[in-house]
């Protein structure tokens, strides 16, 4: 019962502890691409983790749903991250100074040309 | 429309609205299937077979997605605690290894859903990503992200791609590997 708290525990805390640097990154870091990085990437690993601690404790039914609940969230994030991207870069969201390459840009200049 | 029932999702959806209620009595079945029967026959989609043909490498895929996960998760937060707003950020051409579908789109959910990089845009005809990824700083950083996202195309294509497709991939992508040292891999093939 005690391996099983601490596992529990564990686990709980370094899901949390990415949800908070997460959000950190939200605050900190300058344009949307970054930021969407930020809150939507450490906070699936971190729910990922929450999730795993918190299924150590249930029965299997109910750990099975929320097995789902972490499917979900890892098939639905990368969609939202691509559209929310996309749409940012190509309404000048993206902060210039903050990319150091830009193999798109290059190609679109190339294409208009 | 008809057609396009596929058994294989029903039964998927069916579990799904189990799961969610977490029991099996008979209400909750007769749910299941009115639920599942709506969804198939409101947004029909273009079902194909389920890959199960190596789930062998499919476990690994899910593996290294895991391991992936992890790791990029850690960078992403260092590069918050140690840049946060002077981070750096490259988007990167990288070569599309597949012609199918549903193999570009499950390589590009991978991509994404690795912490440090999302897929901008497909170039579908030109066989382009244009990655995103966070924390480049130099050239030889936004190689090594280009050479990631091959490596992690590569296991895709392995575990869902057709065969003619995944027995050369390993070569194709060798090919187009930018960083000059390549990662000790195993023999092309199996």
């Amino acid at each position: 019962m005690i391996v099983r708290d601490v596992i529990c525990a564990v686990l709980l805390l370094s899901g949390a502890l990415f949800c908070l640097l997460g959000a950190l990154g939200l605050v900190r870091f300058p344009d949307l691409p970054t930021r969407l990085q930020a809150a939507t990437k450490p906070q699936t690993l971190g729910l990922l983790l929450v999730l795993a601690g918190a299924a150590v404790r249930l029965e299997l039914g109910d750990a099975l749903a929320l097995g789902l609940a972490g499917l979900f969230q890892v098939i639905t994030a990368p969609v939202l991250a691509q559209l929310f991207g996309g749409v940012a870069y190509r309404t000048g969201a993206c902060e210039p100074s903050v990319l150091v390459l830009d193999e798109l840009d290059e190609r679109l200049r190339a294409d208009r040309r | 429309m008809r057609s396009r029932f596929s058994l294989s999702v029903f039964a998927w959806l069916v579990l799904v609205w189990l799961l969610l209620w977490g029991s099996a009595d008979p209400l909750a079945l007769l749910g299941a299937v009115i639920v599942a029967l709506a969804v198939l026959l409101l947004f029909p989609l273009p079902t194909r077979r389920l890959p199960l043909l190596r789930p062998l490498r499919l476990a690994r895929l899910a593996g290294y997605v895991l391991v992936d996960l992890v790791t990029s998760a850690v960078r992403t937060s260092r590069e918050v605690l140690q840049y946060g707003g002077k981070v750096r950020a490259a988007v990167v051409a990288v070569p599309v290894l597949s012609d199918v579908d549903h193999v570009i789109a499950t390589s590009a959910n991978l991509v994404s859903l690795t912490p440090d990089t999302f897929v901008l845009q497909i170039d579908r005809r030109g066989h382009v990503f244009y990655v995103y990824s966070l924390g480049v700083r130099t050239r030889e950083e936004a190689d090594r992200a280009h050479d990631q996202a091959l490596e992690l195309q590569v296991r895709v294509v392995r575990a869902l791609g057709p065969a003619e497709e995944a027995a050369d991939v390993h070569e194709r992508a060798h090919a187009r590997r930018k960083s000059g040292a390549a990662s000790p891999e195993r023999a092309p093939g199996r």
